[in-house]
């Protein structure tokens, strides 16, 4: 696995999570791998322990999950989204994450992360923001989509 | 709805019509007979298989339009109304008994076994439900034509417009829109008359109210019909009781209406309370 | 009748009229060929209705009226106009219940029915309804088309008004500045004393009329009295309803809880409407032989408190609930009707309290929503549309009428929908621009309002979703058939104003219909515009309009075009979600942008707040509002929205300019 120089690394977190001092994109990029999974690669499994916090640098993902015989895409995610919050929470994944074309992702060690979060409050602020936009803006498009459940299909 | 999609396959293919009754008075298919010279004309575009009111011609189906009369009151009734929905495709109550349960759905708020031995010599020769209930509560409608009798106005709109493939225009507002279209003096504020018209569908003509009667609510709450509305203002210058009676007539058991008849603890005067017919001292 | 005139002759302004001539003026009425309309007393209350005789005034008696009770009383004189208001708004005579509009035959041609107007003269006609009748006429001649029945029936009017000697406790004209004193509006004025009138004419057809009685002077004493008489009734009422600043704290409750509590009580009757001078509101119904050769359209007196009155294709309900349809009202008459037409939407009749069947007192309502005293915190209301860009050009469309079209060619897009070009030579129709939209008669169907999604040299193009009988009828349409378009209606896209700068467009489902005609002016014009963004989602794949269109559009390198859908299946290898992930983290920022968006209010209100992020501003955020746009063009009252009328100021309105309008329920 390519392991891109530790300040190619730095700009590329710095660029995805832009707020970090300098200090906190080092010590996040040490821990850090960036990968280039093949198309049709797992990078999460329902059910499964979370290892890893990704963060999208290209590429496209998709949220998958099992619906009888067949496997459903709920949603693509793109260069910028973060993917596998439950990392920094119960540590189980609650959605399957399924690399698409060309994606380009960083990932970063649960246990690891956690060590640094919780030694780097200000690297806990942003990070945390940036997750929580994701959560929020998943729930927004959640949102959206429960209300053409409920209206049946009729306009607005 | 019927041929909604396309008026040209209504051109091409004569809808088969049916009317069919439950417990109810017949007033409702007869004005389906009333339309006269219309229903000659409707006649020559349908084909009525099923009208024991007007031809003794029998179908089990298919029905392109079925016209219910009557609300469901035995089993039998029950059963047949589930095959009957299998074999339309576009099923219609019409009149109060259907829609609501009509009239004799009153005796659901009484003991059903007294009623039938007050009643009838030998009860148990008597097979009936304890409710009279509406079509919609057994099968699926698909749409109502309202009234006890239904209007001719709104039965010959409604042939009309399906044969046409067009929305029928059976308004879903109050009475007083037309009272007030008609420019008649509203019965209730001027004469202080119990008036169901604020929480009625129109399509009457605003009969009532233009003879100077307050609408007895014969074609059943409207939209957003707000009977503990009118029921509030009404007990500045009614006891419950008459309020009550006001609503628990001829559609009591639609909700809007019952929960006006609920709250005044039922109808007014129940039935099994009356005294036995052979023993009048009792 | 116009405008006011001063008073034409000293004769007029203080002749007096003797009780036992009044039968002489009523001659005069009618020898100027005038059906006479007064009040006159009808199943125990007092109505306007054609008299033939002054002995059908209501002479001796008066109305005691209350909220929700209306009674006569027996006066034990002889005056004939002490019976307070009737029943009956004049609107009766001006703006009447039923009124036939069109013919449509199988051949898609329209005939509008001219309207057969009698020439009227209304006597007993108060300051208040002087003043409603103006209002009305102020909303049915705003255009940009005016109401042609209305105005002949206006123009054929002669009104004679009478000034109040009796107020009822139901009045407050006063607070409204609508009355008691007759000031204008009316031809004729009388004051009635116990021995007679005073009258005095204020234009020239009522000095007309008032030479042929050949009258003396009124004396001082009669002209004082008079005076002193109107006086009295303006002291009686008081000022129930302080109106300072009173649109204003009302824009700013949108949400109080009395707004919940009077739904409780209201049983949205529509009587309030329906008795009120100023209500305007129609709808139009459609009717038609059994064969569905000919269809004929009737406009009827509707009511903003039906639920079909908020209805738009496929059941949907924009004011669902009693308590959305009564703010809808107290709103347009007290605050939003000064937005619209600079006056206020009500004169103090008393009218609606009379005869709401559960007593709701409009005066109570208002005091306990917007009570008066301290001023409301200042609300962002949206600039008037004229701050924008203009609406539709006035006078351009009738709305009567309509060209029949044919049509060329038929093409199905999605498994609902159809889009159907249509060949004329019609200048007017073949000026539409992109964001209009077109009324669409076939034979027996609704007309409803389809917006264009092409422009052509020789015709248009409507993409139409088969939403209920009118649009499955037209989307049921092959080549050849004939329809006829009325149009086009609204204001359109302003495209001139993102010269020079980026163009984002937002398409959601059928929203990317009204858009495609901005993506053809864009692409014409490709030089003047800096980045073009196209962003698109549909529910399924399936669902996408266009589609070769847009893939085609996606190989040019001169324009970004994103898709992404709700629900993908197996083969769709393209993006899921909702449509502002196509850059909510998108590297622009929209200094320079416009943003061009159409669809589901939700997915409209979702992306406004996107592209707000990025920076796009409101006042560049162009969205396309439905709402039940019935006549189109500002007439049936239907498609009201805080101080617009969607079909005529809108449907194109900027998120700055819709403001609140935007986001809050119930609207």
């Amino acid at each position: 696995m390519d392991h891109a120089p530790i300040e190619v690394l730095a700009a590329l977190v710095g660029h995805l999570l832009p707020g970090l001092p300098a200090s906190s994109l080092r010590t996040l990029a040490a821990i850090g791998r960036d990968e280039r999974p093949a198309p049709g690669t797992f990078l999460m499994r329902e059910g499964r322990p979370t290892l890893d916090l990704g963060l999208i640098a290209g590429g496209r993902l998709a949220v998958r999950d099992r619906l009888g015989a067949d496997d459903v895409t709920l949603m693509t995610l793109d260069a910028g989204d973060v993917f596998g919050w439950s990392a920094v929470l119960d540590g189980v994944s609650t959605a399957s994450i399924v690399a698409l074309d060309g994606a380009r992702v960083l990932l970063f060690e649960r246990a690891a992360l956690l060590s640094l979060l919780a030694a780097d409050p200000l690297l806990a602020v942003v990070l945390y923001r940036r997750l929580l936009e994701g959560v929020a803006s998943r729930l927004d498009a959640t949102r959206l989509l429960m209300r053409d459940v409920y209206a049946g299909g009729r306009a607005s | 709805m019927l041929a909604a999609s396309a008026p040209r396959e209504a051109a091409r293919h004569r809808p088969r019509i049916g009317v069919v009754k439950f417990a109810s008075c017949d007033g409702c298919q007869l004005t389906l007979l009333d339309l006269e010279d219309d229903l000659l004309a409707i006649a020559d575009r349908v084909d009525i298989v099923e009208f024991a009111e007007a031809t003794s011609r029998r179908s089990s189906g298919p029905y392109d339009i079925l016209f219910v009369e009557g609300s469901i009151s035995t089993p039998e009734q029950a059963a047949d109304i589930v095959r009957l929905r299998a074999a339309t495709t576009t099923l219609v109550t019409i009149g109060a008994c259907a829609t609501s349960g009509g009239i004799q759905a009153l005796r659901n708020w009484s003991d059903h076994d007294a009623v039938r031995s007050l009643v009838y010599p030998r009860p148990d020769y008597i097979e009936s439900l304890a409710t009279a209930t509406p079509i919609a509560d057994h099968v699926s409608v698909d749409a109502e034509l309202r009234g006890c009798p239904i209007s001719p106005d709104q039965l010959r709109e409604f042939v009309t417009a399906t044969l046409v493939g067009r929305r029928p225009n059976l308004p879903d507002e109050a009475v007083c829109a037309e009272c007030k279209r008609r420019g008649v003096v509203c019965v209730a504020v001027a004469d202080g008359v119990t008036c169901l018209g604020p929480v009625t569908r129109s399509g009457c003509g605003a009969l009532c109210p233009a003879y100077g009667r307050g609408c007895y609510g014969c074609f059943g709450p409207r939209e957003a019909a707000n009977g503990p509305g009118l029921a509030l203002w009404l007990e500045r210058t009614n006891d419950v009781t008459d309020i009550a009676r006001a609503f628990a007539l001829i559609n009591a058991w639609a909700p809007p209406f019952r929960r006006v008849i609920d709250g005044a603890g039922g109808p007014p005067g129940p039935i099994d309370q009356a005294p036995p017919k052979e023993s009048p001292d009792a | 009748m116009t405008a006011a005139l001063p008073p034409v002759a000293d004769a007029a302004a203080g002749a007096f009229l003797p009780r036992a001539g009044l039968g002489r003026l009523l001659a005069a009425l009618r020898a100027d060929g005038c059906t006479v309309v007064g009040p006159t007393i009808r199943d125990g209350a007092v109505v306007y209705a054609e008299i033939a005789d002054a002995a059908e005034l209501p002479a001796g008696w008066q109305a005691a009226s209350a909220p929700g009770t209306y009674r006569l009383d027996a006066t034990g004189r002889d005056r004939a106009f002490d019976y307070g208001i009737a029943v009956t708004a004049w609107k009766r005579f001006t703006h009447p219940p039923r009124v036939p509009l069109t013919t449509t035959t199988d051949d898609g041609l329209v005939t509008s029915v001219e309207p057969d107007v009698p020439r009227m003269a209304f006597i007993g006609v108060r300051a208040c309804e002087l003043a409603a009748l103006d209002i009305q006429e102020r909303v049915l001649r705003a255009g940009p088309a005016g109401d042609m029945d209305h105005a002949a029936r206006r123009a054929a009017s002669l009104v004679v008004a009478v000034e109040c000697a009796v107020a009822m406790s139901t009045c407050f004209c006063t607070s409204m500045g609508t009355g008691p004193e007759v000031s204008e509006g009316a031809d004729i004025v009388l004051a009635e004393l116990d021995d007679g009138f005073t009258i005095r004419a204020l234009t020239p057809a009522g000095e007309r009329i008032v030479a042929t009685l050949e009258l003396g002077e009124a004396t001082a004493g009669q002209i004082r009295a008079a005076a002193e008489q109107v006086a009295a009734v303006r002291v009686s009422i008081g000022d129930p309803v302080p109106t300072d600043g009173l649109a204003e704290r009302l824009r700013a409750a949108p949400e109080h809880p009395r707004w919940d509590e009077v739904a409780e009580r209201c049983l949205a009757c529509t009587n309030c409407t329906l008795v009120c001078p100023t209500c305007f509101c129609t709808s139009v119904g459609v009717s038609s032989d059994l064969d569905g050769t000919t269809g004929t359209t009737e406009r009827t007196w509707d009511s903003c408190f039906t639920l079909g009155f908020g209805r738009v294709a496929g059941d949907a309900n924009f004011r669902p609930r009693v308590a959305d349809r009564y703010r809808q009202w107290l709103t347009h008459k007290f605050s939003t009707w000064w937005d619209q037409f600079g006056s206020t939407g009500c004169v103090g009749c008393g009218r609606c309290i009379t005869w709401c069947p559960v007593g709701i007192d409009i005066r109570e309502e208002l005091l306990a929503i917007a009570p008066p005293g301290a001023p409301p915190a200042p609300v962002p209301w949206p600039p008037s549309p004229a701050a924008g860009h203009a609406p539709a050009p006035l006078g351009t469309v009738d709305p009567a009428r309509y060209v029949p079209v044919d049509v060329t060619a038929v093409r199905r897009e999605t498994a609902d929908s159809m889009t159907l070009s249509f060949a004329t030579d019609d200048q007017g129709l073949l000026a539409s621009r992109a964001g209009q939209f077109v009324m669409v008669a076939c034979a027996t169907q609704a007309v409803p309002p389809i917006s264009i999604s092409r422009i052509r040299e020789d015709g248009l193009d409507l993409t139409i979703r088969n939403v209920g009988p009118a649009t499955a009828a037209l989307t049921a349409s092959q080549a050849g058939d004939r329809v006829s378009l009325r149009g086009p209606l609204g204001r359109p896209w302003p495209v001139e104003s993102a010269h020079g700068g980026d163009v984002v467009i937002v398409g959601g489902g059928i929203g990317l219909a009204p858009l495609r005609p901005v993506i053809d002016e864009v692409l014409r014009e490709r030089h003047r515009f800096g980045v073009v963004r196209i962003y698109l989602g549909a529910r399924t794949p399936h669902d996408r309009l266009f589609v070769a269109e847009m893939a085609a559009l996606s190989g040019r390198t001169d324009l970004e075009l994103e898709e992404i859908v709700d629900r993908g299946g197996p083969e769709w290898l393209g993006r899921v979600g909702v449509v502002t992930q196509l850059f909510e983290r998108a590297a622009w920022t929209g200094g320079r942008t416009t943003a061009f968006v159409c669809g589901p209010d939700r997915m409209m209100q979702a992306t406004a707040r996107t592209l707000a992020t990025r920076g796009v501003a409101p006042e560049r955020t162009w969205v396309t509002l439905e709402r039940n746009m019935a006549c189109g063009v500002g007439l049936c009252g239907h498609c009201q929205l805080g101080p617009y009328f969607v079909c005529r100021d809108g449907p194109v309105f900027s998120v700055a300019e819709l403001g609140d309008t935007f986001t809050v329920e119930g609207r």
